[in-house]
């Protein structure tokens, strides 16, 4: 799914370098750092707005830099915390805005477009908020409707950029059960950067470790640490 | 069901818009009767009063009314969708002084290529395309909503100075025309300028119609637009040009009218409560015309007793708008 091998990434200077990585569908991997260390950098050039220094990033084996905007809008999609609901904007209108890659030049929707929003909104069980406007959610209902869009859009790779903040602790586990599922029955390939570490090692598949002494990036299983060995990996000053 | 009812509803404000032209036209010291009109546009003859009239005062008169409230809002919806900024318009922000600015120094330069109907035109457009570039790289320094609203107001008050200047060194026939220019006036035009602004109007319409899809992701704020894979380099450019022909197009003829743009996507937003752009260019463009209609028929009625300006007339009803909405986005101005 995503081949990464030899990049290096930052905005001019090298922030990030990774020697070999491949992540493959159906699994969720957490990305964990310290602050500023470059976490939304890194998902920033997975999404193509930035390019990386060097080396090579391929999604299904073609180079990132070579998908056009649109194509890349039907395969790499990003999700952040900080939306805040947009006045007048339905539930329903949010998610349609979604299918946005798919539909003509005139942004006509189709039956298909429809039924695959009904589709996600029973997934999610989100039926009692599709007809609210998107200002009147709570903060753990506005993220699972993006999460929701970003699921309408229909890209495999998910990337979320800490998903869990600022939710309570009970939202925090629906998100993330929410992110497992989908991530399971529709083969997707997911990356969530998150501080909150006991959730993340319990829930992904696999750890994106970033050290900040190498500044490398190191994939381990979930089960393959301790919280104490995974602290000491990623906060040696701890 | 409500796709429905919000089609139900904009025929609805259609025809009240045709009644309002009708009623429009009719207004003022002669009633002119249908053959007339007819004759007027298809058979006309200059010795018929009533088809002078009609040709050169009547029609031109409502026209210019509907086009103006039309494509007024139509630039202020633009422009509160891309700036994300319920507060944004055409006035407001300055870019009507840029076409004010750009058209005094076109009459002022005295060449006949740019006092022809054409080159004030092309200058207006200019103008306003200018100005609109200024705002776009003001915006992307300042994060807030009203920080935006005070650049604008502080751009055209600006311009206005220079204008002034300009105005100071003119001789006394330019400076009463600019004056009364500056008022707001949907009298200046005459029959034979109706349809350069018509053709300018519609290419402008025609190229809208190929933003409403990028417009309704721009919600969603540039960022996101750009992931659903909208092309933000080309919409921008699309966009600019847009606001400037509707601005520019109306400043040039009309005056800078206030507070239209600005007003009007605010009570079609509230109305329809949607953010498909389909239905809210749709609505803007109705409600501007029948706004502009209202208050020129005010204006006429108003005229055997006092000449009242039609910017004082669009600022009544303008200026409690943008306190209105700031007292309904108090709460959570951006940032």
């Amino acid at each position: 799914m995503l081949k990464i091998e030899q990049v290096e990434i930052g905005h001019k200077s090298v922030l990030l370098h990774v020697n070999s990585l491949h992540l493959h569908p159906g699994r969720m991997y957490v990305l964990i750092g310290r602050n500023g260390i470059g976490k939304s950098t890194l998902l920033n050039t997975l999404m193509g707005r930035i390019t990386a220094l060097t080396g090579s990033i391929q999604i299904q084996g073609k180079e990132l830099s070579s998908y056009s905007k649109k194509e890349l809008s039907k395969m790499v999609s990003l999700v952040r915390s900080t939306f805040t609901g947009i006045e007048n904007l339905s539930v329903n209108e949010f998610l349609t805005l979604g299918r946005t890659p798919y539909t003509n030049v005139f942004g006509t929707t189709q039956a298909q477009d429809s039924f695959i929003v009904n589709e996600v909104i029973q997934l999610l069980r989100l039926e009692y908020l599709s007809g609210k406007f998107t200002t009147q959610l709570s903060d753990g209902e506005k993220q699972l409707a993006t999460i929701a869009q970003v699921l309408v859009q229909q890209t495999q790779l998910v990337l979320l950029d800490e998903p869990t903040a600022f939710l309570d602790y009970e939202n925090k586990w629906k998100i993330l059960k929410t992110i497992k599922q989908c991530t399971q029955e529709n083969q997707l390939c997911t990356i969530f950067s998150s501080h909150d570490l006991e959730m993340a090692m319990d829930i992904a598949d696999y750890l994106l470790l970033i050290n900040p002494l190498t500044k490398e990036i190191k994939q381990f299983g979930a089960n393959e640490m301790t919280k104490q060995e995974l602290l000491a990996f990623c906060f040696p000053n701890l | 069901m409500k796709v429905r009812l919000y089609e139900r509803f904009t025929i609805f404000l259609g025809l009240l818009l045709v009644i309002l032209s009708l009623l429009h036209l009719q207004s003022g010291e002669v009633t002119i009767s249908f053959s007339d009109a007819w004759n007027a546009l298809f058979s006309f003859d200059e010795q018929n009063q009533y088809q002078v009239i009609f040709r050169e005062l009547r029609l031109p008169r409502t026209s210019i009314s509907l086009l103006a409230g039309a494509g007024l809002s139509i630039a202020g919806l633009l422009m509160q969708t891309f700036f994300n900024n319920p507060l944004a318009g055409p006035s407001i922000l300055g870019v009507s002084s840029g076409s004010s600015l750009f058209v005094a120094l076109a009459l002022m330069s005295g060449l006949t290529l740019f006092t022809s109907t054409f080159g004030i035109i092309t200058a207006a457009i200019i103008g306003a395309f200018i100005y609109s570039l200024l705002l776009l790289l003001f915006s992307s320094f300042v994060r807030s909503n009203v920080s935006l609203l005070i650049i604008g107001i502080m751009l055209s008050s600006f311009t206005n100075s220079i204008i002034q200047m300009i105005q100071a060194v003119s001789d006394v026939n330019a400076l009463k025309a600019f004056t009364i220019w500056g008022f707001g006036s949907l009298q200046q035009v005459n029959y034979n300028q109706l349809s350069p602004i018509m053709i300018c109007f519609l290419a402008a319409l025609g190229m809208l119609v190929f933003l409403v899809k990028p417009l309704n992701s721009y919600v969603l704020g540039e960022d996101r637009a750009e992931q659903l894979g909208i092309n933000t380099k080309r919409v921008k450019t699309m966009l600019i040009i847009c606001v400037a022909v509707f601005t520019g197009l109306i400043t040039a003829y009309c005056g800078p009218i206030a507070f239209v743009g600005l007003a009007v996507p605010n009570i079609v937003k509230l109305l329809y409560k949607t953010c498909n752009h389909w239905y809210l260019l749709t609505a803007s463009a109705i409600v501007g015309a029948l706004l502009l209609l209202f208050c020129d028929l005010i204006i006429l009625n108003l005229e055997s007793f006092i000449q009242v300006p039609l910017n004082s007339i669009t600022s009544i009803f303008g200026a409690p708008v943008v306190i209105w909405i700031l007292l309904k986005n108090n709460i959570h101005v951006k940032d």
